[in-house]
């Protein structure tokens, strides 16, 4: 019972922030924001992803992760071929299409040579 | 009002203080009971949330809200104290350098790796463990108890590594959860030698391989596939420090970490250490189970272009993982006083070796300061060194380590050779000190 206060706190802050979304990325009116439960930035295809990846794995594998489309198509292959991933016919290329304009490798640093900076 | 308990299980925090934490006795709080005490306590969370928790049946156990952990990094998992968790599913979490400091790390700052779902019973006392094979002479099932009586018991710390751990830093990222350093620990593991066990069962003259298979499920819950199944060559299963583990520093293991038996082997990758292990297999070729092929836990046999496609014959098997070293304190982005000097501390490892000598440095690698090195508390520990450094100005500081093997092989400063799944970053450990 001496937690009410901290819960009211939460209720609060729920109504600002999913008690589901781990990313605090400053908000660009340009670009989607994630999705609170998966983390996926919510443009053109995003609810594929959800729906054909979601069911066995969490999708920080994807917000982690930079490919180009082959790589991204090798994953998906593989997901196939060991993972026990149905094929997904036509909708293949519209995931791809999302993979490759929403994690791609030019997102992700840079010349190892150059470590980053830390803070 | 709604009335909810996270207790047990408790729930670690930062705040809450090392002494208080106790993991649950195993034998008197089977998992199966703490699951489902676990699962009741998320129905009522749902209530107090005042919203049903979308897709509550994928949450993986160990795991609290956000919301009602009070706190906005992600998650809290259960028994764990202060984790970044980089994959909820499977649950995959590393430590950060700072949680490190202590020689012994403790069960609460141990990351966390799992290739598949956790097995949903695990109830030591009906466990056993079947030792099989075709290059087995007779096999034979264990119980726990049989385990425990049969065999000399023995309490080893032994490193334990992600090989996978410091991959964040390729370019082109490799596919996978991006470790940055806090995939590593030397917990004290308590149990007996695998060997002892492998001798009481026979091994056939030809052997070249073990493999252990575990209660894991695969992700897709497909009760046909395997989450992984790998292994290590006979004549590691057979060193004095190769183990079938139930307990790490004491206690018996916890659910994330293969509670009730597993393997460890120091220095190799953590994934040959399998975790809720219930058959081994003593083979007569390299062990094929799953994630024993392909570009899992392999590299190439050359040195390869960065993006390079490898193909799967040119790749080989990890094994000893090379040399390596942590600042564990102080913490990076410290505020240091330029009157006094700085007292730092951390820990060296080398896989199968002994580690020979650790450096410092505060000028990016132009000139380095010798440490106080330790030796390992037995073989496969990790050492822990410690040293002083004087700064001569203000300013902004990086301090390196750079640890050298028996061999005369040290860490690189930079990342080493890329390799598509990116494995194997041992570059040098760094933090960043203000000097004002």
């Amino acid at each position: 019972m001496r937690q009410l206060p901290a819960i009211s706190a939460l209720l609060v802050s729920l109504l600002a922030t999913s008690p589901l979304n781990g990313r605090s990325e400053p908000e660009d009116s340009s670009k989607p924001g994630p999705d609170p439960l998966t983390g996926l930035v919510m443009a053109q295809g995003w609810e594929l992803v959800r729906t054909h990846c979601f069911a066995c794995h969490s999708l920080k594998i994807v917000t982690q992760a930079g490919k180009d489309r082959s790589n991204w198509a090798k994953t998906l292959q593989k997901m196939q071929q060991s993972e026990g991933l149905y094929p997904l016919g036509e909708v293949e290329s519209d995931i791809l299409d999302y993979l490759e304009k929403n994690y791609p490798v030019s997102d992700r640093p840079h010349n190892p040579k150059i470590r980053r900076p830390i803070y | 009002m709604v009335e909810f308990s996270l207790s047990p299980p408790r729930v670690a925090t930062m705040e809450m203080g090392q002494a208080e934490f106790k993991l649950p006795e195993a034998k008197n709080l089977p998992w199966s009971f703490n699951r489902r005490r676990f699962l009741r306590s998320m129905g009522r969370m749902t209530s107090v949330l005042g919203a049903n928790i979308a897709f509550a049946h994928c949450m993986p156990r160990g795991l609290i809200p956000v919301a009602l952990a009070q706190s906005r990094e992600g998650f809290v998992i259960e028994g764990k104290d202060g984790l970044r968790v980089l994959n909820d599913r499977p649950l995959n979490a590393e430590t950060p350098a700072h949680l490190l400091n202590d020689d012994i790390t403790p069960a609460s700052r141990l990351f966390i790796r799992n290739n598949g779902l956790p097995p949903v019973e695990a109830d030591a006392d009906r466990w056993t463990l079947s030792m099989g094979g075709e290059s087995i002479k007779t096999a034979k099932t264990y119980t726990l108890g049989e385990l425990r009586d049969r065999f000399e018991s023995i309490s080893l710390a032994l490193t334990l590594e992600c090989a996978g751990n410091g991959r964040a830093e390729y370019y082109p990222p490799a596919g996978g959860n991006q470790w940055t350093t806090g995939a590593v620990g030397c917990p004290e593991w308590n149990g007996i030698r695998l060997k002892d066990v492998l001798e009481d069962c026979g091994v056939k003259r030809d052997a070249v391989y073990i493999g252990y298979y575990g209660e894991d499920r695969h992700l897709s819950q497909d009760p046909k596939k395997d989450a992984i199944s790998r292994g290590v060559p006979l004549w590691k299963a057979m060193e004095e420090q190769s183990m079938i583990a139930w307990g790490m520093n004491g206690d018996p293991l916890s659910p994330h970490h293969g509670y009730p038996l597993r393997l460890i082997f120091g220095g190799w990758p953590g994934s040959a250490s399998g975790k809720w292990i219930d058959r081994i297999v003593i083979r007569n070729r390299v062990h094929d189970g799953t994630k024993m092929g392909g570009s899992s836990y392999r590299v190439p046999r050359y040195p390869v272009k960065p993006g390079s496609e490898v193909p799967d014959e040119d790749m080989m098997i990890i094994e000893s993982l090379p040399v390596k070293s942590l600042i564990t304190f102080p913490r990076s982005g410290l505020k240091h006083s330029l009157a006094q000097p700085l007292r730092l501390h951390g820990h060296a490892w080398a896989g199968d070796l002994e580690v020979a000598g650790i450096s410092v440095s505060i000028d990016f690698g132009q000139t380095w300061q010798e440490a106080d090195l330790g030796k390992p508390v037995n073989r496969l520990a990790w050492q822990n060194w410690d040293a002083e450094v004087r700064f001569p100005k203000a300013g902004y500081y990086e301090v390196w380590a750079r640890a050298v093997d028996e061999e005369g092989t040290s860490q690189p400063m930079l990342v080493p050779g890329w390799n598509p799944k990116g494995y194997l970053n041992n570059s040098c450990h760094r933090i960043a000190v203000y000097v004002g």
